[in-house]
């Protein structure tokens, strides 16, 4: 479906594995597998929504896409240029290109620095401006643009709301110009009326600013609001890609399967039975060795246990990584 | 455990190592070498030689470092500048002293300051802990001269029931007199010392105690229906005392600069009154010796402190990992 | 409202800080105006050991020498050293403590590790080398206590830097293609002054202590006024315990270093409680 448009983002088999501390010095080395093997592309213009429970390697994902912690295998590229593992000059040029909204609004933001100073600061870095003024001019700007009063360049974080916060937040990640915006739990610390004020001004930019989101939540229902493709992991592994559509349409991967009927939808129609996980999330630290979600999926058979399923397309731009892929019906 | 004991006891030898070193370089390599003191310009060039020689004054740095460190593994710390004796023979006289002073510090330190500590905790707030508060502000701001001058002057000059220095009554009494003469030289020293590093023990355990009695597994304990005291002694005590004891460690590198003040002024028989008199002497060997003799027993100091901490924190004692 | 308006109010309404305050202010001022105030007390008199006096506010020690002016001039010289050592600190300290508590690599351990050593070998005997061979001058004496001073201060503020920059700020600032050195002073440091003030309070308590404590053992400077050489030479004139006892000779020298150290502790604490997030809440 959006096969013609170019890709942005470009990830294969992007790895990263935290080695545990404290274990013995001799004997097997063993690793917290955070992200594990992920490939996605993310084209432009579109909004790649990615859902998982805690612990399931979604922020890792995010701050190893931007080397904020370096990747231990694989590769990213951006626009066909390889920026793996990248330092310095090269980092800043990526980091231009792509910003990152955060998940905290109160702790996002330095308390020490006043808001029109907090956004003048990446525009002077990253040279979008000539000299202070025409930043502070830029910076007024970028307030108005998300919804803020310029008249707040001279105040404190502190003397903000939540939600006006993680509007500075996104005012200043614009401020470097970015076409592509990754959005970390970015409405998720936020009340659920301001949620929605900060989901629309999300698409409003979008279509003001022609930008490309990644936008990375737990709560399905508004990944789903405003994503047009969603990826789900599981224990640092995606487990499928899928849009919307197809993904809601049925017939997905057992845990999306869940997480969809866990996600409260007001409908008409009788809902279907709940699909009840048992048990947590395993520990990341050594995984099962066959799929690993057979521990608690409701349909786990024999080679569940055994064998890791790959990544397959189960119809056009639909991926699943399931034994069973053509085979599940929708329960839900 | 083991794991932990052998990187703390690496830590402690290199701290010898550091202060082994910084005393070689501070000592020889300053602009005005010491050493030179030692030869008399008006010595004949011969005797100048033969002393550079003997002294090894005519090597390079690095070699002559080699040999201090070479001397030192077999216990040599050189001579005396101004009594000729070697150094390790006059530290060996001075070392008891001052670590029965030292020793009678750490149990009135412990015994007084804890007990304190978790007094102004449980009564926080009230009349006993803002008292317990005002006297730390003061403790901390103690100058040794200054409480021992209070100390003489009530106790030597107004009451004249204690002497004013030294650690016994010449000619050296024998037997239980002994004991209780030395005992007597020994209450103003101590009761100095003692109270200049009262306040630090006081404060850290009030603070360490707070802190652990607002931790959930304290309501928990006394949810479950354990008595105060019960959840005193068996959750709280043991949690606060880790870091306690750590700061007692950090402390006695103070402890000991404190001692040098005031043994000096006690005219106590023990390494501090030594270095006192040295430096009247410039008598470089002894300052050197006696810096290294104090560092290696504050480490010691230090390890055995580490060893309690480990004991008393299970994630210490039972695991690799650190705390 | 603003922060440091806030700040501000809140530390007036604390007694004890402001009583540290007056005291400091007061000890300044007085050092900074001794030229104007008296004259140096220079030149012995035949006025031997008098006591207090309308002549001699504090008495006069065995040279004849006025103690007033003496302490009055020996301030001048306890702020000298103080300022001096806490330039050191701060010039050696606070890099020190940036680097060790920002830096995830080797470095940072490395450095670590050697503020923990020099935090735990007996400083005093090592300045008392170290004045001794480099000879008596009050400038001297002030660059081994501050030389001597920082450790305190890398490790308060690598704490605070440790704390700072696991905040998700600073991880933003990485994002937004800010340089290290540019994170480390315009974020990290701004957010860290709090700490370092306090420590800054108690290195020029310290720093007092360990001047007048090297004087008094014979390490401070013959020709400059300090309050450890008065009381040096009380005590090596038996002051304390002569009869009659000359007791304003040692006592006020004494009450002087007291109260120094006690003000700028007692302004230390105050800022430390003010920035302490139990007591804001």
């Amino acid at each position: 479906m959006s096969e013609d448009r170019a890709v942005m983002l470009q990830v294969s088999h992007l790895s990263k594995l935290y080695p545990v501390r404290g274990a013995r010095i001799l004997g097997p080395k063993r690793c917290v597998h955070a992200v594990d093997d992920v490939s996605f592309e993310l084209h432009a213009g579109e909004t790649l929504g990615i859902v998982g429970e805690s612990g399931s390697g979604k922020s890792t994902l995010a701050r190893t896409l931007l080397a904020l912690t370096p990747p231990t295998g694989g590769s990213v590229r951006y626009r066909g240029e390889d920026v793996t593992g990248f330092r310095g000059r090269a980092a800043r040029a990526l980091r231009a290109q792509v910003q990152m909204v955060f998940q905290d609004p109160y702790a996002s933001l330095n308390p020490k620095m006043k808001v029109g100073e907090a956004i003048c600061e990446p525009i002077l870095v990253n040279r979008r401006a000539a000299d202070r003024r025409e930043a502070a001019h830029k910076a007024r700007a970028l307030l108005a643009l998300v919804g803020l009063q310029p008249d707040m360049f001279d105040r404190y974080p502190h003397e903000f709301s939540g939600g006006q916060r993680q509007r500075i937040g996104i005012a200043r990640a614009l401020a470097v110009e970015p076409q592509v915006l990754i959005c970390d739990e970015s409405v998720s610390a936020l009340d659920v009326s301001v949620q929605a004020q900060i989901l629309n001004l999300f698409n409003d930019l979008k279509a003001r600013l022609g930008l490309t989101y990644i936008f990375i939540g737990h709560d399905l229902a508004v990944v789903r609001y405003i994503s047009d493709r969603i990826l789900v992991m599981y224990l640092g592994r995606v487990m499928e890609i899928a849009a919307c559509d197809q993904l809601f349409g049925g017939g997905a991967h057992p845990y999306t399967q869940s997480l969809v009927s866990a996600a409260l939808e007001p409908t008409l129609d009788q809902r279907g039975e709940r699909i009840l996980l048992q048990g947590d999330i395993p520990s990341p630290i050594d995984p099962p060795k066959g799929c690993r979600f057979c521990q608690r999926c409701f349909c786990a058979q024999g080679i569940c246990h055994d064998a890791e399923p790959d990544l397959s397309e189960r119809e056009p731009g639909h991926f699943v990584r399931c034994h069973f892929a053509q085979e599940v019906k929708g329960r839900a | 455990m083991r794991r932990y004991l052998l990187g703390r006891a690496a830590r402690s030898l290199l701290t010898i190592f550091i202060s082994v070193t910084l005393t070689f370089f501070i000592v020889r390599a300053m602009p005005s070498n010491p050493v030179e003191l030692l030869i008399n310009p008006y010595m004949s060039q011969e005797t100048q030689d033969m002393l550079m020689q003997k002294y090894g004054l005519d090597k390079p740095l690095a070699v002559q470092y080699a040999l201090f460190l070479k001397g030192l593994l077999q216990g040599d710390l050189g001579v005396s500048f101004s009594s000729r004796q070697p150094v390790a023979q006059v530290l060996l006289q001075k070392l008891p002293w001052t670590l029965l002073l030292i020793a009678i510090v750490m149990a009135l330190v412990l015994g007084i300051g804890i007990p304190t500590g978790l007094l102004a905790a449980r009564r926080r707030g009230k009349l006993a802990d803002q008292v317990i508060n005002v006297l730390v502000t003061l403790g901390i701001s103690i100058f040794i001269p200054f409480l021992s001058f209070m100390f003489l002057y009530i106790f030597s000059y107004l009451l004249k029931v204690l002497p004013t220095g030294g650690a016994y009554t010449p000619p050296k009494p024998h037997g239980l007199t002994y004991v209780l003469d030395v005992a007597r030289h020994a209450i103003l020293p101590a009761a100095t010392l003692a109270i200049t590093n009262l306040a630090n023990v006081v404060l850290y355990t009030r603070n360490s105690t707070l802190d652990v009695l607002g931790e959930d597994y304290v309501r928990t304990a006394r949810a479950k229906g354990a008595s105060p005291k019960r959840a005193m002694r068996v959750h709280v005590l043991r949690n606060a005392m880790i870091p306690t004891v750590t700061v007692v460690g950090l402390q006695v590198g103070v402890m000991v600069g404190g001692a040098v003040v005031t043994e000096t002024i006690f005219a106590w028989p023990g390494i501090g009154r030594m270095l006192f008199e040295a430096i009247g002497a410039l008598d470089y060997p002894i300052l050197q010796g006696g810096f290294l003799l104090l560092s290696v027993s504050v480490v010691t100091m230090n390890f055995i402190t580490d060893m309690l901490v480990g004991w008393l924190d299970p994630r210490i004692r039972l695991g690799g990992g650190r705390p | 409202m603003n922060q440091r308006e806030n700040f501000a109010r809140r530390f007036a309404r604390s007694k004890s800080g402001m009583l540290g305050l007056i005291g400091v202010a007061i000890i300044v001022l007085a050092g900074l105006a001794a030229p104007l105030l008296a004259r140096s007390p220079a030149g012995y008199s035949r006025d031997i050991l008098l006591g207090p006096s309308a002549a001699h506010l504090l008495g006069t020690d065995n040279l004849g020498l006025d103690i007033g002016l003496e302490i009055l001039w020996g301030a001048r010289t306890s702020l000298y050293v103080s300022a001096v050592a806490v330039l050191i600190s701060v010039g050696i300290g606070v890099p020190l403590g940036l680097v060790s508590g920002y830096s995830r690599s080797w470095v940072g351990e490395t450095l670590d590790a050697a503020v923990d050593i020099f935090l735990t070998l007996p400083i005093l005997p090592l300045m008392i080398i170290m004045a001794a061979i480099m000879g008596t001058s009050i400038t001297n004496v002030a660059l081994v206590i501050g030389l001597f001073s920082w450790p305190q201060l890398a490790k308060v503020c690598k704490n605070a830097t440790l704390k700072i920059s696991g905040m998700q700020y600073i991880e933003a600032a990485v994002c937004l293609g800010y340089s290290r050195g540019r994170i480390l002073l315009h974020h990290v440091l701004r957010n860290i002054t709090g700490p370092v003030l306090v420590n800054i309070t108690l290195i020029m308590a310290n720093s007092v202590l360990a001047e007048s404590s090297l004087s008094f053992l014979g390490l401070g400077d013959p020709t400059a006024w300090s309050w450890g050489t008065i009381l040096k030479r009380a005590w090596g004139n038996n002051a304390v315990i002569n009869n009659p006892n000359p007791w304003w000779w040692w006592l006020a020298p004494s009450v002087c270093i007291i109260v120094f150290v006690v003000c700028f502790n007692m302004l230390g604490t105050a800022i430390n409680d003010l920035l302490s997030p139990k007591t804001q809440a």
